[in-house]
């Protein structure tokens, strides 16, 4: 019995050795102070950050410029202004910072005018016994010529069945109109489902690239996206105004992008919002969590649209059209189709 | 040559000389663990996550006074936290390997020193949906360790014992301790690039892949013979692993586990 206290004994003592290890192995963590998150922040937005091209920001001279502000022992609600504002330097709305008491963002859709009122789109084209088809709403407009869609989110899902519904009510128009005003994204693989009715084309739509290195040049090779076709045969080849406006963002504005590759499809309405890249999240050492770019979208001749997707007819909303029932940026889109 | 290169070559010639002449023991084995965990992958967080760590395994153990074989599948999940509402759910799936070749080193029948390898391959996955596109990693993982185990086999004998004004009388027992250890030769990572990024066409075997880290295991545990031949068994694992520095984000991850494993003989 004695050998076998001796020999446990023995045991544990090695065991304690190993446990050992792993305070001598690992790394030590990060202090919870304002000077370390701040410069934590700075570091991961100057490392992986994928526009700082053309958002033209010199990210060294917003060092100088806040570090100074952040001292030790200021509150928690002032590190986060102060982290914020230096986040909203670069003028981004897949730039964010989290906490449990505040998020800060910065507001794409107020750069341009608030280019829709579906209430007004209701009253003067829609009226009420318009349809529901999944995320869509719909209906005839233009004394039966054009047909009305509006998909308001790409967060929205939607099936085959309700775009099959749709291209066969609407295949005996002279044209669509996707109305995507206010759209402020969601999900990629939307993009690419909604497109894939509209687009024939086996050519790419876009590039994209990803931050590979610490530099702000440093990416992988640009790599080509393709759009497959949903049917061969069950396409709408006629013309299609997209309406966009400032806050067609994010995913929007990646369709509309996409878009520019195909010849029966145009823009009306104001520059998208842009945000052409991956939004990537990460943890602050205080616990707050970012998010912000980090891939690059160019379009397959390599320009990079992500302060905003131009139209190729550019309205906005009118007060004298309204007065008199008419969506100025819609009846652009008529003019254009109808050839009014 | 160098010291793996000679440990590689110690463990092949044992792996064939070994003697299988003598009749093993054959188990089909399975164990639950419940210990606490802490994960820092620096790629999402500088902050260590801790928390809760669930495990099982099963597998298939041969025994001989020669050598041991054995054959599993393992599986853990653990809950972590770092501040005060994100979670990190983690998950690990793993096989491994391992043959161990009793030294003839201990001039003692009970006492066995046995030194063998260990190869494992798993995958891991940690989500954390706060994170956006960062929100999925899963990383790759395949070793060589060299293993080594301690056993010591001992009887209690029969002994009559009396609780308040009960008599019983407790049987004769044969218990097997033992203290195991793993250490790395080679580790291969597949780790994420530059930066973490899972949208819906990711290719997630487009991995950082390199060798390198370092990852180590103990285990302290008793085995309790049945009169059946089948066995019972309590153990304390512990295992680490850190990516190393040739990783682009470091991964740390250590577990405490306390165990218990049934053994069923087959033959």
């Amino acid at each position: 019995m004695k050998k076998l206290i001796q020999n446990t004994a023995f045991l544990l003592g090695i065991l304690i050795l190993f446990f050992s290890c792993e305070r001598l192995v690992f790394s030590s963590d990060p202090e919870n102070d304002p000077r370390t998150t701040f410069q934590y922040l700075w570091d991961r937005v100057d490392q992986q950050y994928a526009y700082f091209d053309v958002k033209q920001v010199d990210w060294d001279e917003i060092y100088l410029t806040y570090s100074e502000k952040i001292q030790t022992g200021i509150s928690d609600d002032s590190l986060f202004s102060y982290l914020g504002a230096m986040m909203n330097e670069l003028r981004d709305g897949h730039v964010n910072l989290f906490s449990e008491f505040n998020m800060s963002r910065y507001d794409i859709r107020l750069l341009g005018p608030d280019n829709i009122n579906f209430r007004f789109i209701q009253e003067n084209y829609l009226e009420t016994d318009y349809y529901y088809t999944g995320p869509f709403v719909h209906d005839f407009i233009a004394e039966d010529e054009i047909g009305y869609i509006r998909y308001a989110s790409f967060s929205n899902l939607f099936t085959d069945e309700n775009m099959m519904f749709i291209f066969d009510r609407y295949k005996d128009t002279e044209g669509l109109i996707l109305d995507m005003r206010q759209n402020g994204g969601g999900y990629l693989l939307n993009v690419f489902k909604f497109l894939s009715y509209f687009s024939m084309s086996e050519d790419p739509v876009y590039t994209t690239c990803i931050k590979s290195g610490p530099g702000h040049e440093e990416f992988t090779e640009p790599e080509p996206v393709y759009s497959t076709p949903y049917d061969t045969v069950l396409h709408y080849t006629k013309p299609i105004a997209v309406l966009i406006d400032r806050g067609s963002y994010s995913a929007t504005s990646m369709f509309s992008l996409a878009t520019l590759t195909l010849d029966n499809v145009f823009l009306v309405g104001d520059t998208t919002g842009g945000g052409l890249g991956m939004p990537n999240g990460g943890q602050l050492p205080n616990g707050w969590t970012y998010r912000f770019s980090i891939t690059r979208t160019l379009t397959p001749d390599g320009i990079n649209y992500e302060n905003g997707v131009p139209p190729d007819h550019y309205a906005v909303l009118d007060s004298s059209d309204m007065q008199q029932g008419y969506d100025t940026v819609i009846e652009t889109a008529l003019d254009v189709l109808l050839g009014r | 040559m160098n010291v793996k290169k000679l440990l590689i070559l110690l463990l092949f010639f044992s792996l064939l000389f070994s003697d299988d002449s003598i009749s093993s023991d054959k188990y089909l084995f399975s164990d639950v663990g419940l210990g606490y965990s802490h994960i820092k992958d620096t790629g999402t967080s500088p902050l260590r996550y801790h928390g809760l760590y669930s495990g099982m395994k099963a597998g298939l153990y041969t025994s001989n006074l020669r050598n041991i074989f054995n054959v599993e599948g393992y599986f853990s999940y653990t809950l972590a936290s770092a501040s005060s509402y994100y979670i990190l759910n983690y998950f690990i799936g793993e096989i491994s390997f391992s043959y161990l070749h009793t030294l003839p080193v201990i001039k003692n029948d009970n006492l066995r020193w046995r030194v063998g390898g260990t190869f494992d391959a798993s995958v891991s996955g940690a989500l954390n949906p706060d994170f956006q596109n960062a929100s999925l990693n899963v990383d790759f993982l395949a070793d060589l360790m060299i293993s080594s185990i301690f056993e010591y086999d001992f009887k209690l004998s029969e002994k009559r014992k009396h609780f308040l004004f009960f008599h019983y009388d407790l049987p004769e027992r044969n218990y097997r301790a033992f203290f195991s250890m793993d250490l790395p030769l080679i580790i291969m990572n597949g780790r994420p690039e530059f930066p973490y990024l899972n949208e819906e066409d990711l290719d997630y075997l487009t991995r950082h892949y390199y060798i390198g880290g370092f990852t180590m295991g103990t285990e302290l545990g008793l085995k309790r013979y049945l009169k059946n031949g089948n066995m019972i068994e309590i153990a304390y694992r512990w295992r680490m692993l850190t990516s190393g520095k040739r990783d682009i984000h470091l991964l740390e991850r250590a577990t405490h586990e306390l165990t218990t494993a049934f053994y069923f003989k087959l033959n």
